[in-house]
């Protein structure tokens, strides 16, 4: 209790919490900029901190890091382009809604959906980061391969109708996953001796190009069909009124709940990262939107405008950004790839994350955990000027305008990644690709899915098979492996259920 | 998360529906890429030629699907003008920044070609807004973010 009261101590000092309030401010702004994503605009306020005391620095780096997850919603669901990968999930439900004119009230579910998860999630890391710790250095080679059948098996809950095309999509992730060097022999795979494609195909810029581009493609075939229709081009969404009705909020509270659980465990496990949480808050969401709301008198279709799309997976996201810190704060291993950016920040000023972080910098260790609950705290009132200043600035850009200005983002921001013209290459292929699969009727879902756990999956299957000697029984182990027997069973429960209930009804 | 729509296909021949095709870039992939997987090492090899495999299957049974009258068709020609047009203004933009032309110059001419492809009103308005856009991006990547260009023919071409 001592070291929390020091903690708060620490950020108390005006310097320190000014800093954390310009983190939440220009994080929300650049998160909410498509094509930056928040590895970029985390990557950008690094060098900021240089001169700056390790308190300050490091308060800046909590709000950039919990805001622009959050900023990420914004043109997700205004313009059906997420502005970071955590919100792609986001764009759905959002961008329906806002295209039947509530977008205010999307924006709203969204920022409080974010606040909420990311408030729920910072107590749990203040009250049980060391020991939390303990759980996540649980997980081996088994458990990593069945938590990986279990993300991949959670996106059959949403397949309604064509189940082969979304198994081809997540086929077709696994497969590109391959490219690069093996990770168990380090043998080159798919790479055609490109230099390029040692480390597989870019991830940022392959995820810019897969919703930025293909979205600018989409809405370049809406101007064209609203101009060969002779109607005028329809104008920029209206963001309205951003109230929530007390019967929409105490509706979404079992939600925010279960999603803000689902990021807490998640986030924690090394590697897991911010897309898995997503996809399966965003799954259990939607099975409980079809058990209970899905057809009756005023009740969207799940995808278009339910409001536990928007809120499932924005309230996991910002869950995931402070459980992500407890292996990093307390074993020096990032939850995902912007926590490892935090070590670079901790290293500017002299500190290695792990258990010594604890002894020798307790009051920044603390400062760190307190500053995650006041920068979820902050966000709120914060989101509201920014949707109602800079956003309603940028998307009231007429939407012949707003083609190139995507463009423009989402190549400048793939290039950004290494400045590397590859890159911009890597984006606008795969935007053509993510194109040709929306128009194929084969969801991205799977695919993003897959590419994130492709070579996990590998790694993982290979090692516990080498393990267990070749016993594939291993993953099913109630003994020596609990875990990954639970999760593997409920993968087997998340296919079959399915099948099982179209054959009741 | 379908966003296509389905368009009526049971009367479609198999060869004009677009499901055979999509099935048949499926095997083709597949095929190709467990060919390519033997010149792997055998460690590495058994997983990536298995999802090629599991692929092609994947691919047949989606023909199969179109061929039994199961399938949705979707039509591919005005999707096609569409990623041809701003595939290749996107190209362009890309090779002028590779060949040395600067950022604002091409980024200028992809954003005049883009609002004119878009029907903006009034050439002289779109020439400004195009200006403006990239002005401002030009100030917030290269200036503000410090993203480094390739290098440009001459120091003016900014």
């Amino acid at each position: 209790m001592d070291l929390i009261v020091l903690g708060f101590e620490t950020l108390a000092s005006p310097q320190v919490t000014l800093m954390l309030l310009i983190g939440v401010i220009a994080g929300m702004i650049v998160g909410s900029i498509p094509g930056i994503n928040d590895n970029i605009a985390f990557a950008v306020f690094i060098p900021f901190s240089f001169s700056m005391p390790p308190e300050q620095a490091l308060a800046l780096m909590v709000g950039v890091y919990c805001a622009a997850a959050t900023g990420g919603a914004i043109p997700a669901i205004m313009i059906k382009v997420p502005g970071t990968a955590s919100s792609l999930l986001t764009a759905i439900d959002g961008n329906a809604m806002a295209r039947k004119g509530l977008g205010g009230r999307a924006l709203s579910i969204a920022v409080t959906s974010s606040v909420v998860g990311g408030v729920l999630s910072s107590i749990v890391l203040l009250l049980f980061a060391p020991s939390l710790a303990k759980v996540a250095l649980k997980f081996g080679y088994v458990e990593n391969f069945a938590l990986a059948i279990l993300g991949l098996s959670s996106v059959v809950g949403l397949l309604r109708g064509n189940v082969i095309k979304g198994c081809v999509a997540a086929i077709i992730g696994l497969s590109i996953a391959n490219i690069g060097f093996s990770q168990l022999t380090g043998f080159p795979r798919y790479t055609f001796d490109n230099v390029n494609l040692i480390e597989g195909i870019p991830f940022v810029p392959m995820l810019v190009g897969l919703f930025g581009i293909a979205a600018m493609f989409e809405l370049l075939a809406d101007i064209f069909k609203e101009r060969k229709a002779k109607t005028q081009v329809s104008k920029p969404l209206e963001i309205g009124s951003m109230m929530l009705p007390k019967s929409l909020i105490l509706r979404l509270l079992p939600v925010w709940m279960s999603s803000a659980a689902i990021g807490n465990v998640i986030g924690m496990l090394p590697g897991a990262g911010m897309l898995m949480a997503i996809f399966l808050a965003y799954d259990q969401a939607a099975r409980r939107f079809r058990r209970i709301f899905e057809g009756k008198k005023g009740e969207p279709a799940w995808g278009e405008g339910a409001p536990e799309g928007i809120a499932a997976p924005e309230a996991a996201n910002n869950a995931v950004t402070a459980s992500s810190m407890v292996p990093l704060l307390s074993l020096g291993i990032p939850g995902n790839s912007t926590s490892a950016l935090f070590i670079g920040a901790l290293a500017i000023h002299g500190m290695v994350p792990g258990p010594l972080l604890f002894t020798q910098h307790s009051n920044i260790a603390w400062m760190i955990i307190v500053a995650f609950l006041a920068a979820n705290i902050i966000m709120w009132p914060v989101a509201f000027v920014v949707i109602r200043t800079v956003s309603k600035t940028i998307f009231a850009i007429p939407k012949e305008a707003m083609v190139g200005v995507i463009a423009m983002l989402c190549l400048m921001g793939a290039y950004s990644d290494g400045a590397n013209i590859f890159n911009m290459w890597v984006a606008i292929i795969s935007g053509i690709v993510a194109y040709g699969m929306r128009l194929s009727g084969i969801p991205l879902g799977p695919a993003i899915l897959g590419l994130v756990l492709g070579s996990q999956l590998e790694s993982s299957l290979m090692n516990s098979l080498t393990i267990s000697q070749g016993n594939w029984l291993v993953f099913f182990d109630f003994s020596n492996h609990p875990i990954s027997a639970v999760m593997i069973f409920v993968s087997i429960a998340l296919w079959v259920a399915p099948v099982i209930m179209r054959n009741r009804s | 998360m379908n966003t296509h729509s389905d368009s009526g296909n049971n009367n479609r021949g198999i060869l004009t529906h677009s499901d055979t095709w999509i099935g048949l870039v499926l095997i083709v992939l597949g095929l190709v890429a467990a060919w390519m997987a033997n010149d792997f090492d055998n460690r590495s090899r058994t997983y990536p030629q298995t999802l090629s495999v599991i692929m092609a299957i994947f691919g047949l049974i989606i023909i199969v699907k179109a061929f039994l009258g199961k399938g949705s068709h979707t039509s591919f020609a005005s999707p096609s003008k569409v990623a041809l047009s701003a595939g290749t203004i996107i190209i362009l933009w890309i090779s002028a920044i590779t060949n040395g032309l600067g950022y604002i110059l091409p980024t200028f001419l992809m954003e005049l070609a883009f609002l004119l492809a878009c029907g903006f009103r009034g050439v002289g308005k779109a020439v400004l807004v195009a200006l403006l856009i990239s002005v401002v991006s030009y100030l917030i990547f290269i200036v503000g973010l410090d993203v480094r260009m390739p290098e440009s023919l001459a120091v003016w071409l900014l």
